[in-house]
């Protein structure tokens, strides 16, 4: 079975259906017995939903420039 | 074919997030359909065999119609279409926290063999003696003074058991933490089997293949105690 520190680090790979069926699996069987990673999955769940619903025009000046400075300096090739 | 199908509450399942139509009054449930290959924990309708019921424990237990195309995989069965046929009352917040409230004793079973073997039959009899989960941690907690080794392992996965049966963490007896958030029922029933499983193996197993022997042994008690309550309603 895979562990919680597993399931952390497989999460976006589960999520965007990049996994193999058999790790799938492993992935689900995990949640399932495990309560704490039920609420992980369902936090992750629920931030890429209301996230997804943020536009650009609807944020402040103050938290776009937050925004563009956090991710300034990202590595999206790493 | 019919099978059994956890979901969560609501009818929600806990993968897809989609609440499932439901039976109404002596109508089943409408057909739900998916299209594209069928794929095991990504596509398809899935439900599961009676052996692997201890794998995917929730909530609510229903047995649901499959059709169309079915492949079968780990113990998951994946068809073209499903749909509900009738809810299985005989699963419930009461059934699931007997359930795991029965994985807890044969953890402390577990321990009282192990305490046998290390000759502290005294130990052994104190925990054996007490059927409520509560007390049991007590207990549990005040006979870990002065053990060492695997006994003292095995004492502790039933501390911890009562701890996770009470919505704690392990950790939370130690430092008297309290459990921010108890999960459901099922959840908890899902995580006991999961717990009794790794205590036996731990317990009673030495190298990989006994643990896997152990463990898999208590996974059996499990679907039987399933078998018992539930196989007339499946």
């Amino acid at each position: 079975l895979l562990t919680c520190q597993e399931i952390v680090n497989l999460v976006t790979e589960y999520l965007e259906d990049s996994m193999n069926p058999q790790l799938r699996v492993s992935f689900e069987k995990h949640v399932t017995i495990c309560p704490a990673c039920r609420a992980f999955l369902s936090q992750m769940r629920e931030t890429i939903r209301i996230s997804g619903q943020i536009r650009s025009e609807s944020l402040s000046p103050q938290t776009r420039d937050a925004l563009l400075e956090t991710f300034r300096d990202w590595n999206f090739e790493a | 074919m019919k099978a059994p199908k956890f979901l969560g509450v609501g009818s929600v399942g806990l993968f897809s997030g989609y609440a499932w139509p439901t039976p109404k009054s002596s109508r089943l449930g409408p057909w739900v359909t998916v299209g594209g290959a069928l794929k095991p924990g990504s596509n398809g309708i899935h439900a599961c065999s009676r052996s692997s019921l201890v794998d995917w424990i929730d909530d609510e237990l229903w047995v649901v119609e499959l059709g169309g195309a079915i492949i079968e995989a780990d113990g998951l069965i994946i068809a073209r279409r499903g749909r509900l046929v009738q809810r299985v009352s005989a699963w419930n917040s009461a059934t699931a926290l007997a359930f795991a409230t029965d994985c807890v004793l044969r953890v402390r079973d577990h321990a009282v063999h192990s305490l046998h073997t290390v000759g502290r039959s005294q130990e052994a009899a104190a925990i054996q003696r007490v059927q409520e989960p509560i007390p049991l941690q007590s207990i549990a907690i005040d006979v870990l003074e002065g053990l060492s080794g695997k006994a003292r392992s095995a004492v502790e996965y039933v501390a911890d058991a009562v701890e996770l049966l009470e919505g704690g963490r392990p950790d939370c007896y130690r430092h008297h933490l309290v459990p921010a958030a108890i999960p459901t029922p099922g959840a908890l029933a899902a995580n006991l089997g999961f717990v009794a499983a790794h205590a036996a193996g731990s317990i009673l197993g030495g190298d990989a293949r006994t643990y896997e022997e152990a463990s898999h042994a208590e996974r059996l008690l499990q679907t039987h105690w399933l078998a018992r309550h539930l196989a007339r309603h499946l």
